[in-house]
Order: C-alpha cells, then sequence, then structure tokens
C-alpha cells in the first residue's frame, strides 16, 4: 500500500479522509449518495460487530441478522406501544439482544466449526419465524409501519445527513468497543479460543466465560445497529432479518478480512456499494456479487486487509523487539541461558 | 522437602482400554522428575490427567496439599502448573510477545470492563504485562523476535517458546512434554541447560523425556510408565539398572 510514507505525512492523509467522510452530507447534495453512505456505516458497524464472533474467536456465525432483528423489532415495538424516543428504545434493543447473544453463546460452548454454523442458521431462521407469526407483537408479515423518526437528545433527526450522522456515531461507538476489546487482555483471550483451545486453556483463559461474552458483546452490538435499522427505513418485516441478510453481513467481513477492524470497514463499504452500482445490470447482479466473492477466496483468503489494524496503516505500532544488549539491560545486565545462541529472524 | 505434585492410584479407562492405570507419582519441590517409557505407554495421558484435560476414572491428584481431580483445565492452570505439549501447540499466527501475554492471562489486573472503556487500570495492567513479558523473552534469548509470529521461529525456539508461555502463567510447576522431541544435539544441550536454570530460579520441573541423554543428566528422580502401569521409579542410576526397564524400554548396552 502506501509503503513509502512516513506516519506523520499518513496521519494527515488519513485524518484529510476521516473529515470528508464526517462532513459528507454538507458537500454531497445528491440525496441517493448519501443514503448509500448511510448503508456503508451501518454495515460497516454491523460487520464489525460480527468480526468478533468470526475473525477475532474463529467461530463462523451465520445468525447475525436475528440479532439485528430482535434490536429493530426491540426498538420498534417500544417506540410505537410506548412513545420512548430512540435512546431509550436502542438501550433496550441492546440489552434484548445480548441477552439472545447468551443464549446463542451456550450452544456455542458445546459445538464449533459447522455444526455451529448450523445451528446459529437454526437461530437465525427460529427468530425470523418467531418476528413472522407473532402477529399481536410484530404484525407479521405485514410488518411495522410509520416507525418513529428518531429523537436523540432532543435533537429530531430528519434529513438524510442526519441519519448519516447518527450512523456515523452508533459506528464511532462500536469502533470503540471492537477496538479497545481487540487490542488488549480480553482481546488476546478471545484470539487464543481461535487460535488453539487446548492451548487457551492450558494457560488459564476459560473457554466458556469468553464465548458466551463474545457473542454477547457481538449481539449487543448488532441489536444497537438493528435499532438504528428500524428508525432509518421506518418499516421493518421479517424478511430483512433473513439467512441472506446473516451470509451478507459475513460476506462482508470475510471479504475484508477475519480478524482485522480496517478490512470490515472496507468489506462493509464494497459490498453496500457494489449491489448499486450492479443496479442496471440487475439481471447479473449476483452474478458478479458471487464471482467476486469466488475469486477472492482463491486469490486472497485472508481477505483484501487480513489483519491490518488501523496502527499498521498508519504507519504508528509498537515494536517490541530488543536487540540483545537491550534485552540484557532489561534484565539488568544479568547473563541469560542462551547467551551461546543467537535465533536468526 | 515440600511435596509439590502427587497422584494417588490415577487410573484413566477409555471405553475397554486402560490406559494408565493405577498410577501413583510423587514430585518434590524444586526436583526435576521425569517419566519415560515406550510409546503409548500412557504417558501423555498421564500428563493430561493432571493438567484436567481428561477427569481421570479413578484416583486423586494432589497439588500443593490441594485435591485437584477434575478441575477443569483453566482452574487447574490458576493454582499453579501449566505445561507444553508433545506436538507443539503455540498461537501460531499471533506474535511471540501476545504468545507470552496469553501466557499472563490469569495475572492480568484488567478485566472486560476496563479493557472495553480503555481506562487507566487497563493501561496499567497492559505495560505491566508487557514488560513482563519482554523480560522473560530477554531470559529465553528471544527478545529479538517479540513482534514475529509464533510460527516463524526456528523449531528450537518454538519448543523454548512454549515452556516461555507455561513460566508466564506464573505457575511453580511446570510440566514438559517432550521438549527435546525434534531437537538437534545443540538444542537438546541448550534445552537441558535451560531446564537446570529453571529449577535455580525456583521451579519444579515433570518432564516426559524419549531423550535418555537428557533424561539420565537432569532428572532427580525417574519413573518408569510401561502398558499404563508404573514398572520403576528411582535415580538416573537405579533405573539404568532396572532390568524391568532395561526390557521394556532401555534395551541392553544404555
Amino acid at each position: 500500500m502506501k509503503k513509502g510514507l512516513s506516519p506523520k505525512v499518513r496521519i494527515i492523509i488519513f485524518a484529510v479522509l476521516l473529515l470528508a467522510i464526517v462532513i459528507l452530507p454538507v458537500y454531497i447534495k445528491n440525496q441517493y449518495i448519501v443514503r448509500i453512505a448511510t448503508l456503508c456505516v451501518m454495515y460497516s458497524a454491523l460487520a464489525l460487530s460480527l468480526n468478533l464472533i468470526t475473525g477475532f474467536m474463529g467461530q463462523v456465525s451465520l445468525g447475525h441478522a436475528a440479532f439485528m432483528g430482535i434490536g429493530a423489532y426491540t426498538s420498534a415495538i417500544l417506540s410505537d406501544r410506548f412513545g420512548w424516543s430512540f435512546v431509550p428504545t436502542m438501550l433496550c434493543a441492546v440489552l434484548v439482544a445480548a441477552i439472545f447473544g447468551i443464549l446463542l453463546g451456550i450452544p456455542a460452548l458445546k459445538l464449533s466449526g459447522s455444526y455451529l454454523a448450523i445451528v446459529t442458521l437454526g437461530f437465525c431462521e427460529v427468530v425470523r419465524l418467531t418476528e413472522l407469526n407473532w402477529m399481536s407483537l410484530t404484525r407479521g408479515p405485514m410488518g411495522m409501519t410509520g416507525i418513529k423518526k428518531p429523537l436523540v437528545f432532543g435533537i429530531q433527526i430528519k434529513s438524510n445527513g442526519g441519519y448519516y450522522w447518527l450512523a456515523l456515531i452508533l459506528l464511532a461507538i462500536v469502533l470503540f468497543f471492537v477496538m479497545n476489546i481487540s487490542n488488549s487482555h480480553v482481546g488476546r483471550a478471545i484470539m487464543s479460543v481461535r487460535e488453539d483451545e487446548v492451548a487457551a486453556s492450558a494457560m488459564g483463559v476459560n473457554i466458556r466465560y469468553y464465548k458466551v461474552m463474545t457473542f454477547t458483546i457481538s449481539a449487543a452490538l448488532a441489536g444497537m445497529m438493528g435499532a438504528f435499522y428500524a428508525h432509518y427505513m421506518r418499516f421493518i418485516d421479517p424478511s430483512a432479518f433473513n439467512f441472506e441478510q446473516s451470509t451478507s453481513i459475513l460476506s462482508m467481513v470475510i471479504l475484508g478480512g477475519l480478524g482485522g477492524v480496517p478490512g470490515s470497514i472496507l468489506g462493509a463499504v464494497i459490498l453496500s456499494v457494489l449491489p448499486e452500482l450492479l443496479r442496471d445490470l440487475s439481471s447479473l447482479r449476483m452474478l458478479i456479487y458471487g464471482l467476486v466473492i469466488a475469486v477472492m477466496m482463491i486469490f486472497r483468503p485472508q481477505g483484501i486487509m487480513g489483519r491490518t489494524t488501523f496502527a499498521q496503516i498508519l504507519g504508528i505500532q509498537k515494536k517490541h523487539a530488543l536487540n540483545p544488549e537491550e534485552a540484557t539491560q532489561l534484565l539488568g545486565g544479568e547473563a541469560t541461558p542462551f547467551d551461546k545462541e543467537e535465533v536468526e529472524a | 522437602m515440600k511435596t509439590m505434585l502427587e497422584l494417588q492410584g490415577i487410573t484413566q479407562v477409555f471405553g475397554g482400554l486402560v490406559a494408565v492405570n493405577d498410577v501413583s507419582i510423587r514430585v518434590d519441590e524444586k526436583e526435576i522428575v521425569g517419566l519415560i517409557g515406550p510409546n503409548g505407554a500412557g504417558k501423555t495421558t498421564t500428563f493430561n490427567c493432571i493438567t484436567g484435560v481428561y477427569n481421570p476414572t479413578k484416583g486423586k491428584v494432589i497439588f500443593e496439599g490441594k485435591d485437584i481431580t477434575g478441575k477443569p483445565i483453566h482452574e487447574i492452570t490458576k493454582e499453579g502448573m501449566a505445561r507444553t505439549f508433545q506436538n507443539i501447540r503455540l498461537f501460531k499466527s499471533l506474535s511471540v510477545l501476545d504468545n507470552v501475554k496469553i501466557g499472563m492471562h490469569i495475572r492480568s489486573k484488567s478485566n472486560l470492563f476496563f479493557d472495553a472503556f480503555h481506562l487507566p487500570r487497563r493501561n496499567k495492567a497492559e505495560e505491566e504485562t508487557t514488560k513482563e513479558s519482554m523480560k522473560l523473552l530477554a531470559m529465553t534469548r528471544l527478545a529479538g523476535n517479540a513482534d514475529d509470529r509464533a510460527d516463524s521461529l526456528p523449531y528450537g525456539a518454538q519448543r523454548r517458546l512454549e515452556i516461555v508461555r507455561a513460566m508466564a502463567t506464573g505457575a511453580r510447576l511446570l510440566l514438559l512434554d517432550e521438549p527435546a522431541a525434534g531437537m538437534n544435539e545443540q538444542e537438546t544441550a541448550d534445552l537441558m541447560e535451560f531446564i537446570r536454570e529453571l529449577r535455580d530460579m525456583g521451579y519444579t520441573v515433570f518432564l516426559i523425556e524419549h531423550d535418555m541423554k537428557l533424561v539420565m543428566n537432569l532428572c532427580d528422580r525417574i519413573y518408569v510408565q510401561n502398558q499404563g502401569n508404573l514398572i520403576a521409579e528411582g535415580t538416573p542410576d537405579e533405573i539404568k539398572a532396572n532390568q524391568a526397564v532395561i526390557d521394556a524400554y532401555l534395551g541392553e548396552e544404555v
């Protein structure tokens, strides 16, 4: 990528890009583009939340749309029945989705790989069918219409730009948690589950605890984005949270890079924009979409960005390696049993 | 000397197969104890019974006076023992430093809350973990490779990293499953030196090994297992002279 640039230049470019993203609705007057940008932001957040389970913990989940749906329905129903404003309904959506995350996390303790994928797929279907058939609560296939526009701390969101900024704030929240968690004690424990469960537990990592925790956090974040979705589309029906939605979020994570934060965003942007670009070729759309992913899997199975972090892109990642003198210094000048031998890099 | 680990009549049955039969072993503090025997003798299964991978069919595992039989693996690690594996099981795609940091998992003072909100306590814990891990790596001449992927290290260094990762848990007892497997003579000699160093640092070592030079030179006491049963126990010289061991494992002219 931008190999030759110094960290300073990279940070400046990054800051300019970030500013351009933040003020996008100011200089882009085409509302269609602003709406697509909003979708990109929303799917970035969803992909990031799924990346916790699939990328960092290495467990395939095909049930992510279910959490989004649970969040969407929770928020829509609370807003419809009780007239609550967006922030409290969203927080309830987070809570309810998290509870379902625990419920799905429990079978994840016993299963992995394809078996777990099937359970999560089943979970997605169960949730969808419940939404479809619980007429008194969800209005079933007719869906919920006229969901209120969000009122956030006294600010009524009306314009496309307003929605875009709301989505950006939510993405920032998701980024905050996902980056903090992945880059910490808890994140390393989650990754150790992906790498080798037996070795991880031999290091004292409580696998069960971390599996359920990861499912819960991921579900909570997806529930939050579901709440946004409901109030943004202002119409939800069970078909928005089906298996296809789950696979499309999973595709974003895989395309961008499993276990990398910038990758998920890139994957979400590409797979949100691509269908729009191919709208004219609507008959070939799914074909091209499928082809892109198939080609990726063959030539770059780790995804476009792999596990690249923002710090690496900016060239500011910490180096820890020490040369022998520094190492001796760290130990207070003591000799080590391996003084004779050098390990080549 | 204080007894560190005691197995009392451990038996592990898989279906009709008695993999470990009534094995009783004692490891004292700051000892280096070896467990040897032919392939399929049940040595690794014995290790798995100690570390909680298996819940033994019969018998007790006592660690520092406490019955730890049947506890889950991660709880046993918290008690103060850690192991390495016969086939190296590093966190391959993570960095060398991260491998050691995961070893320090149970000693971290941070938790989900502090991590998720990036609070000062998380930063302090992270700093401590990094510093402590780098010290361990420096002690074992791996500090120069801290940022490399674990699976990019040469074989001997990977074996060593696995021991370092076990040390990082804060364990007082290290269980090493064939630490010298696949090593050349020089690497084995270094490893022997390293294990002696471990004892000087205060660690107790219980190891499975096929390299007789290592076992005989290093161990204070040796147990010999064959077809699930313990057939001998003693100092290296006693074991070398034991007819049952020669018949089952060592062969003549050792």
